[in-house]
């Protein structure tokens, strides 16, 4: 028996009246990782720790974790608890709270950084990092490596983007990651002129494979940057706090001049970060930047209370164990089905993919499309995020589910399947 | 807007629809099927193609050196742009007396076929439900060979173009028809049959939707959401597509 959702598409019949869209943006099925999106819910009625349930009425095991945001679990109650008590001494007010002091002690700490820079949302900081690098060194062009996500900013896209012209483009410069080589090429050819080189700790795009740094390659980028005087910056919103609460710059063994946090930073409560070393500290406070909520107490009240419990549960290592124990399961079912599962990226934000002949991607759309409609919330083409308060018990029900998923996919293809 | 992507528009968009139209209205098919030739336009730094009459059907396609019957040459792509927007007029270099016989007058055949056609594509109230499925037939091979034609020659949808991955993409309206756009040597080909091997699908789920989101009524990312255009596959083919798409109307307009 698979999941319904009639009241799913009569709010999404709603939401579309009134909301561009439906749902906009990367929670939306327009975005391209909810294939077929009539495979997926649109709307919750609430989350619990690692599930959620939709208006329908059904249940879903949630691997993706609000995109990130859900690292200690939904309703988390210590982190809600803190929230909660700084809700009733102030939130929004005429002057920060002395909380904004403690968060960025706790989290420069935590990082290895010498100062902090609040904002709300992840394009928030990447922008801010990009100004301040331009302010810095005087220089404007910013070396990308392609497959990158760094927000949806004019200066992030394309010129065939709707909304962004050709000019805001015009200083972007892109290399391919753990190209070394071609990195050095295009330092050397745009030598006199280049701001910054930003990338997220390992690649981790989506559509494609996720790739760790190869060895000895960020020891090398760290190298070209600061010879040739380029900002050095790490856009760790997504994978911040899953591989390390030090930031992904220290798990791979180098040290960013700035460095972007979102996603994990207080378990949904809206905050993001913007940590460097101390030379930059005054061009940070140069640099005109500020908003309205920026300086709002009770998201810096839940990102002490969930960075806390991240460093007394050693949830790095929990994700890590969750992860593996999920896909070595799911390897396990694709093995005896002689299904090509490819598993890559850390277990902690695992990436799967089935390998097609064409390259089409509709096998693995379809068994994707088999687990959600049975309770388990996985995307098409997106890495997955693990949580605190995942279990052992919750991952093999996903298994579970997932090779029930992997056999029906597996039975309506015979011409692909032969055994 | 650029007048050479606009003059490969033209070409092989607006009139290359005239196959789908001899083929699917009979009054067009009885027009077509009484004219036995070949006409050349040839754009200098634009298209070079030939519209071939023959056995009733129509096919638009690159000049390749065959024998023609008439050789049209315009010295630039605004002047083709001109030619059919009715403000100017070719200069034919073979067949003189057959062109004024086949497009020198508004009641000459090729005259009769494009004008009707064009005015079948525009229309935004229909008699009933056949002439709505023609008209959006017509307009939505019209707007796929577009999204090939911008992609290849429009300087901002070229960056869409060029992160295309090779292999092709099925665009259709569910049990009407289909076409295959596909990258292959650094370019887009529309090719108006079905896919036998799309690594992405577009599908539009009915006629009202094809017609909606064609005549600008309907916005495709909340046709996605509402599950009237279904995509699959690799999702990134299609984002480039759609990205090409969005700039396909400022040249069929």
């Amino acid at each position: 028996m698979t999941y319904r959702y009639e009241k799913n598409v009569q709010t999404m019949n709603r939401a579309s009246k009134v909301i561009p869209s439906g749902v906009y943006g990367h929670l939306g099925p327009a975005e391209g990782c909810m294939i077929p999106s009539s495979a997926y819910p649109n709307f919750i009625t609430h989350a619990k720790g690692s599930e959620m349930w939709d208006v329908d009425g059904n249940r879903f095991i949630d691997f993706m974790c609000g995109y990130g945001p859900n690292v200690t679990g939904y309703c988390d109650p210590d982190v809600d608890a803190a929230a909660q008590k700084q809700i009733a001494l102030g939130n929004c007010t005429t002057l920060p709270s002395h909380v904004m002091v403690d968060f960025a002690e706790l989290l420069t700490d935590l990082v290895h950084k010498d100062w902090a820079f609040f904002c709300k949302n992840g394009g928030d900081v990447t922008s801010f990092a990009i100004m301040i690098s331009r302010y810095y060194t005087g220089k404007k062009k910013i070396i990308f490596v392609n497959n990158y996500y760094h927000g949806v900013a004019p200066w992030t896209q394309h010129p065939d983007t709707p909304g962004t012209l050709y000019d805001d483009c015009k200083n972007a410069l892109y290399v391919n990651w753990n190209d070394v080589e071609g990195l050095k090429k295009t330092i050397e050819e745009n030598k006199e002129d280049i701001a910054c080189f930003i990338a997220t700790p390992y690649m981790h795009g989506n559509f494609v494979d996720n790739e760790l740094p190869a060895e000895g390659y960020w020891q090398a980028v760290r190298k070209l940057c600061t010879d040739n005087g380029i900002i050095l910056i790490v856009d760790d919103i997504r994978a911040g706090f899953r591989l390390s609460l030090e930031g992904s710059d220290t798990y791979f063994g180098f040290e960013a001049d700035l460095i972007t946090f979102c996603k994990a930073l207080a378990n949904g409560y809206n905050v993001s970060a913007l940590c460097g070393k101390d030379f930059l500290k005054s061009a940070a406070s140069t640099v005109p930047y500020t908003g309205s909520y920026w300086m709002s107490a009770v998201p810096f009240a839940a990102g002490i209370a969930n960075l806390t419990k991240l460093k007394e549960n050693n949830a790095c290592a929990h994700f890590e164990a969750m992860g593996k124990r999920l896909t070595d399961g799911l390897l396990k079912t694709a093995g005896e089905l002689d299904v090509p599962l490819i598993v890559s990226g850390p277990p902690a934000l695992f990436y799967m993919r089935i390998e097609d002949e064409i390259g089409n991607f509709l096998l693995h759309q379809e068994w994707v499309a088999e687990c959600v409609k049975r309770g388990v919330f996985i995307t098409n083409h997106h890495n997955h995020f693990l949580n605190l308060s995942m279990t052992p018990e919750l991952i093999d029900e996903a298994i579970e589910i997932c090779s029930e998923g992997m056999k029906v996919m597996v039975n309506n293809h015979p011409e692909v399947f032969k055994k | 807007m650029s007048e050479k992507a606009k003059a490969f528009v033209n070409f092989y968009a607006a009139i290359g629809a005239l196959e789908q139209y001899v083929e699917l209205d009979a009054k067009a098919k009885e027009i077509a099927s009484k004219q036995d030739i070949a006409v050349r336009f040839n754009v200098k730094n634009g298209p070079d193609g030939v519209v071939l009459f023959k056995d009733g059907r129509v096919k638009v396609m690159p000049y390749e050196g065959t024998p023609v019957d008439i050789n049209l040459y315009m010295s630039s792509p605004e002047k083709f742009n001109a030619v059919v927007d009715g403000t100017g007029m070719p200069f034919p270099k073979k067949g003189l007396f057959k062109t004024l016989a086949f497009m020198g007058k508004p009641t000459s055949p090729f005259s009769l076929l494009t004008d009707e056609m064009a005015r079948l594509m525009r229309l935004t109230e229909f008699e009933g439900y056949e002439q709505k499925k023609l008209s959006t037939i017509l307009a939505f091979n019209a707007m796929a060979a577009a999204i090939a034609e911008v992609g290849n020659h429009d300087e901002i949808a070229r960056y869409s173009m060029e992160r295309i991955l090779d292999g092709e993409i099925s665009i259709e309206i569910r049990d009407v028809c289909s076409v295959t756009l596909l990258k292959k040597d650094g370019k887009l080909t529309c090719i108006k049959k079905k896919s036998e091997r799309p690594r992405a699908i577009m599908m539009f789920d009915s006629i009202d939707t094809a017609q909606g989101l064609i005549s600008g009524e309907l916005d495709s990312m909340s046709c996605v959401s509402a599950g009237t255009v279904i995509t699959k596959g690799h999702m990134l083919m299609l984002e480039n597509v759609n990205k090409i798409l969005n700039i396909v109307p400022k040249y069929l307009a």
